[in-house]
């Protein structure tokens, strides 16, 4: 009876062992958003207000573009978008048609316009243009690398994000294409080199028609670019959170089939979702600031929001998160928010 | 003795389970062998593999991050995978 009684309490004891060890391990692990962050955000008094809200069809992802009182979304399937009205009232299926193929589908994204709609494939890489009018299309082979971001300038100009071998080292820049002209312009010192294919210093690449500015936020530190259409770097801003560096490191395996090289540590982001609007830049930070509680960062997206011709941080604001999941988009047209969730779409009015 | 053998046990087990349960499920490379065993071109080698499941792991759903880059044996970038896309 004595040794049974020895063995529950020794057992009692290693159990109470593994629980305060593993609480230990649980307060010392390194989370960025409980202890103070060094900065504050200044909020608008005003809150977004919900204006239209839908459940999501499955298969959307991101809104891809607006257009004569339209909004579209693209699909995980490329050349199949959803358009749907400024007041979320039904959602209609357009089909581009085009010898869509699974390198295509592996890596592309959707832009649509007023005039177009473009297909951007980076792992072809290739830009297919959609005339909406004449119901054709034109597609252009990128005679360079592969590229991981893309955006539209004007109908005939592009800029990407390419890998590029610089010194025998895989890098990624920033490069304009014009393939009716056939030219092509590269950005000279503008691109951070790591070393480490890009991985470090992915991010958004975005375009502001109002300022003619392109802007690369990054995701896992605080730095963003300023390019003008040249390719000329006008500015090395930051956003208003204290993560300077990327704590984000490549690791590269070969097999004998092929190379890979992958995030070998766990992601931490800093910058999530953003876009551009009438000169301003807004980003979905993933960064709490001092003067916010834990619960009120917890249960909303907290946008900042920048002046994109000098890079100055303006206000902030937050984009309320929903019982349909996570924000994984959002795009701000004039003065409206619309507002991709895991498992639906809103229509917030923009604070002021 | 025996139950104390089983007792052991047991709390070996639970310890285990909760310390992993704890461990990031993508396992971590340590930074060495910078630059030591490839041709410069990439970073470190690591002989942790890295299946499709460790790389849609380095990829949640809401952030269109680059997860993966395959070359091909001539060193060229054969294909970029982001977290957003149907692969093939």
């Amino acid at each position: 009876m004595k040794r049974i009684k020895q063995s529950f309490l020794l057992s009692i004891v290693c159990v109470l062992f593994a629980i305060i060890s593993v609480g230990v391990l649980v307060i010392v692990s390194n989370k960025s958003n409980d202890s103070s962050n060094g900065f504050t955000r200044k909020f608008l008094l005003q809150q977004s207000l919900l204006l239209h809200h839908i459940g999501k069809p499955p298969h959307a992802r991101f809104m891809c573009g607006s257009a004569n009182n339209y909004i579209y979304f693209d699909t995980d399937t490329a050349g199949l978008i959803l358009k749907t009205d400024t007041a979320l009232g039904g959602i209609g299926l357009v089909k581009l048609v085009y010898p869509f193929n699974e390198r295509i589908q592996s890596l592309y994204s959707t832009i649509v316009d007023s005039m177009y709609t473009y297909i951007m494939a980076g792992n072809m890489p290739k830009v297919i243009r959609f005339n909406k009018v004449e119901s054709s299309y034109q597609s252009w082979f990128i005679p360079a690398n592969l590229y991981s971001e893309s955006i539209v300038i004007d109908s005939n100009n592009f800029a990407f994000r390419m890998f590029e071998k610089i010194a025998g080292k895989w890098q990624q820049v920033f490069i304009k294409v014009n393939p009716v002209n056939k030219t092509i312009a590269r950005e000279h010192d503008v691109s951070q080199r790591n070393n480490d294919a890009g991985f470090s210093t992915d991010g958004h690449l975005l375009y502001d028609p109002g300022t003619h500015f392109i802007i690369y936020v990054e995701y896992y530190s605080n730095h963003i670019t300023c390019m003008d259409t040249s390719l000329q770097l006008l500015y090395n801003g930051h956003t208003i959170d204290t993560i300077k560096n990327a704590t984000v490191h490549a690791a590269f395996k070969k097999s004998p089939a092929f190379e890979t090289i992958t995030n070998g540590t766990p992601l931490a982001p800093v910058n999530l979702q953003s876009c551009t609007a009438e000169g301003k830049l807004y980003i979905h930070s993933h960064i709490k600031a001092d003067n916010e509680t834990f619960a009120v960062f917890e249960n909303n997206a907290v946008v900042d929001v920048y002046n994109i011709s000098t890079g100055q941080y303006l206000y902030s604001f937050y984009i309320p998160s929903r019982q349909d999941g996570h924000l994984t988009d959002f795009k701000v047209i004039r003065n409206k928010i619309i507002v991709v969730y895991k498992n639906a779409i809103a229509i917030y009015r923009l604070p002021e | 003795m025996k139950k104390l053998k089983l007792s052991i046990i047991v709390t070996l087990s639970i310890a285990g389970a909760a310390f992993s349960a704890f461990t990031p499920a993508t396992p971590t490379f340590p930074p060495t062998g910078w630059y030591a065993q490839h041709d410069n071109t990439l970073p470190y080698e690591t002989n942790q593999p890295v299946s499709l499941t460790d790389v849609n792991a380095n990829c949640p759903v809401s952030t269109p991050n680059i997860c993966a880059v395959e070359f091909d044996m001539n060193g060229a970038v054969k294909t970029i995978r982001k977290s957003l896309n149907n692969y093939p």
